[in-house]
């Protein structure tokens, strides 16, 4: 820290249930986030493991953010790095902090209270697990059983994977005539239904055309724009081996 | 290339009890972007709350199209694509503002919002929701609902201590397990789905459904080609079934636009795939 400062710099960090505490920047870099090897400790699972540091060029603190997962706010702006002023409001997660560049001067910010869950809101927190449902139990896989295709087999885990020669296809189709987008598959809770695309490419799935939208099933062989390919669903656990 | 197109209708009404409404909705079939906000809290915060999701969702939205570097808020799911978390970005970024005003304002505390958005990126649909604003889809003569309420009876029903019957008439249905703004994250769900052509998408806040079947909505979809017509029917039947609510709804159509034999030809020729 630099020795021209009487003071240190401080910061007033409040927790989301409203413990207060103070933290002197006492010196550089001074580090934020969420293990215990950090200058200030946010226990606080929105908060990044070395979530932000503060650092000093001639007299002036920047705060940086370092790649946090859900990012380093000042005045509720995400930023990436920021100049610090005398009664910033900080957010990381859930915690709010002030910086006070001269404690004890005139103006003392207000640390807003936490907006309260009044009797007219009809918010409650879920019983449910916090997190989005879990995911399929089973995960469909195709495997290639004839045509020009990037990899033999493919595990299907996004919700929707596309079968073409675009550039965010999941399925590569590299024949030089090769359709940009031939056919879709998409996940429906557990099951996975194949759908045609503008390009109007001819499915047949075990030999017979499909219209729009067809389900598929464990062991159907789905053939479209000269590729040929079968439709397994495993285990999760299993394909992830 | 713009194969898919986007015609729509949109409606809201205060309905017939409620003295302000508070729902709002976003509508912009070029960049395929359609969203309801059903807001809540005292005076007039839910009605600040569901406007300022339908400002903040289309500019996030709109800033990444330009920039698309643009950090994402919040954790990226790989199973979902960039489109979709792109989404899931803006909405936590309207729950974060929202939230921000309510603690700031002590008039506005505990002000929050229902968000059910879709984006069409090509031929694949996008959707973001959180609270009890839902979507539906019209699709060969069915109409399927592809979000799931995050609100007590919905929890209640799904661990099996409420019959689904009974639902609509539990004294807690307006209760919500979540909504943006209400507390500094949020948990948005994501979906994402292949649209076909002739495809109707039905955006609606609760007071639509609180009165509307699936059969009406059906009926009222097979009646008219104009999604406008559409929207204005639902809102009319909404209200002449009690309108205990404000309603909300967006109906928009999916066609594809036709293009010639020779003009896909022509784009394989001169675009080969690298």
């Amino acid at each position: 820290m630099s020795q021209h400062r009487a003071t240190p710099p401080l910061l007033l960090v409040r927790a989301p249930h409203g413990g207060t505490r103070e933290c002197e920047i006492t010196h550089i870099p001074f580090t934020i986030g969420r293990k215990p090897d950090n200058d200030l400790c946010l226990e606080d699972p929105a908060v990044s493991a070395h979530h932000a540091r503060i650092v000093q060029v001639q007299e002036v603190l920047f705060l940086e953010d370092l790649s946090s997962t859900n990012g380093s706010f000042v005045n509720e702006h995400p930023i990436d790095r920021r100049q610090l002023q005398d009664a910033d409001a900080l957010r990381f997660g859930t915690h709010r902090v002030i910086f006070r560049d001269k404690p004890g001067s005139a103006m003392e910010p207000a640390i807003t209270g936490e907006a309260l869950v009044s009797d007219r809101t009809m918010v409650v927190p879920s019983a449910a697990a916090r997190e989005s449902p879990a995911p399929a139990r089973k995960v469909g896989i195709v495997e290639i059983l004839s045509g020009q295709t990037g990899q033999s087999h493919y595990p299907l885990t996004r919700q929707v994977s596309l079968i073409g020669a675009q550039d965010d296809a999941v399925i590569t189709l590299t024949g030089w005539f090769a359709p940009k987008t031939a056919a879709m598959i998409s996940r429906r809770g557990d099951a996975y239904v194949v759908s045609q695309t503008e390009s109007g490419k001819r499915i047949l799935i075990n030999g017979r055309p499909v219209q729009r939208e067809h389900a598929l099933r464990h062991g159907d062989v789905v053939e479209v724009a000269g590729i040929t390919m079968r439709f397994v669903l495993r285990d999760e656990r299993s394909h992830a081996a | 290339m713009h194969a898919w197109h986007v015609t729509h209708g949109a409606a809201s009404d205060v309905g017939l009890v409620r003295r302000l409404n508070e729902d709002r909705y976003h509508a912009d079939p070029a960049a395929g972007l359609f969203i309801v906000c059903d807001g809540m809290g005292g005076h007039r915060a839910g009605e600040i709350a569901s406007s300022r999701a339908v400002e903040i969702i289309p500019h996030h939205v709109a800033e990444s199209d330009a920039d698309p570097s643009l950090p994402l808020i919040g954790l990226s799911r790989p199973e979902f694509s960039p489109a979709a978390n792109r989404l899931a970005s803006a909405v936590r970024l309207a729950n974060h503002r929202v939230h921000q005003e309510a603690a700031r304002r002590a008039e506005y505390a505990g002000m929050g919002t229902t968000v059910v958005a879709v984006r069409l990126t090509g031929a694949v649909l996008s959707i973001a929701h959180v609270g009890d604003s839902r979507l539906y889809v019209i699709r060969d003569g069915a109409v399927r609902l592809l979000t799931v309420d995050h609100s007590l009876v919905q929890e209640q029903v799904q661990s099996g201590l409420l019959p689904a019957a009974d639902m609509a008439r539990a004294p807690h249905r307006h209760v919500l397990t979540r909504a943006v703004g209400v507390h500094p994250l949020v948990d948005v769900e994501l979906g994402e789905m292949p649209v076909l052509p002739g495809d109707i998408l039905l955006l609606c806040s609760d007071g639509l459904t609180a009165g509307v079947s699936d059969d009406v909505i059906l009926r009222v979809s097979q009646e008219s080609t104009d999604p406008q017509v559409m929207a204005d029917r639902l809102i009319a039947l909404s209200n002449a079934a009690g309108g205990t609510d404000n309603a909300t709804v967006i109906v928009a159509v999916v066609t594809q636009r036709h293009t010639s034999l020779w003009k896909r030809m022509y784009t394989q020729l001169v675009s080969p795939p690298a």
